[in-house]
């Protein structure tokens, strides 16, 4: 008898299939929580506090329900608290507002999961300086402002650029997804 | 389901002040107001915003979630690539997150 065994792939535990699903929706609870407080570092800060949330309550999801759902539902009331505490702070968006938000994300992940699909094909058609333009807006973690300031511009020609970009990103998403509708 | 030409640009307008963070007081109330009259204008203030946080989630990590896509495929220019304030502190929350993670995992093992 050989003593090369095959031996079948072991079984992932509960726990390692909840990590796995934690980690694959990261950036989907993210841009989830940024849908209903659009300042990114905000929104950051309150993912930090829903990951903590989600982690605590492993053992209340049940494996093969949907957890991006369950995570939403976490993230959303992490929203509602984050506006409660800060409840003097300047708020820009009612809570009506950030309800009907978060229901239609919800209701249209799927979709916009596919949009980002697009565009990251849709970055590298743009022109060398533009896509280093939005690198620089976005990968600097700064402002159009301090990339004003580190280039040189004026900063309304800045944000016209950014504006002009990002309308073509969109542009190029939205015929990216009706070709694939006619193919 | 779409928006005409002359709200479509109000929304961009609007928008696009959110995405700078100059936003005042009256042009939320307004994005707000459209967006919460119909389902299009909805549908436009989540493809623009979620394509402002995908830029600012990837452009920042260099990758996707599946760790495959590289969006930032060019070096960045002198002076943009050391870690500023706000970016310092976004990777500080990241690590804090990831830290919090690690550390419950180890207490649900």
């Amino acid at each position: 008898m050989s003593e090369l065994q095959t031996t079948a792939p072991q079984a992932e535990t509960p726990r390692e299939e909840f990590i796995k699903l934690f980690t694959r929706y990261q950036r989907r609870v993210f841009l989830f929580i940024l849908s209903q407080v659009p300042n990114p570092v905000e929104a950051e800060e309150i993912h930090q506090e829903a990951n903590v949330v989600i982690w605590s309550k492993f053992d209340r999801f049940e494996l093969g329900t949907n957890f991006f759902a369950w995570a939403c539902q976490i993230a959303n009331y992490e929203v509602l608290k984050y506006r409660e505490k800060r409840r003097r702070d300047r708020h820009l968006f009612s809570v009506d507002f950030i309800r009907q938000v978060a229901s239609d994300a919800l209701e249209q992940a799927d979709e916009l999961e596919e949009r980002r699909q697009f565009l990251a094909a849709c970055l590298g058609k743009l022109r060398q300086q533009d896509r280093e333009l939005i690198q620089q807006r976005y990968a600097s973690g700064e402002s159009g402002k301090s990339v004003a300031e580190l280039l040189g511009r004026p900063i309304n020609s800045i944000y016209q650029s950014l504006s002009r970009i990002r309308r073509s990103l969109l542009e190029c998403v939205n015929r990216q997804l009706s070709t694939q509708g006619t193919s | 389901m779409s928006i005409d030409k002359s709200q479509r640009e109000d929304l961009v307008q609007l928008l696009e002040a959110l995405c700078e963070d100059r936003l005042g007081r009256d042009g939320a109330a307004r994005l707000e107001e459209l967006v919460l009259a119909d389902a299009a204008s909805r549908q436009f203030y989540l493809d623009y915003v979620d394509l402002h946080g995908t830029l600012y989630w990837d452009t920042a990590r260099g990758v996707d979630d599946s760790g495959l896509i590289e969006v930032a495929d060019e070096p960045r220019v002198a002076g943009a690539g050391g870690l500023s304030g706000t970016s310092s502190r976004r990777w500080g929350l990241r690590v804090v997150t990831l830290a919090t993670a690690v550390l419950v995992a180890v207490g649900l093992a």
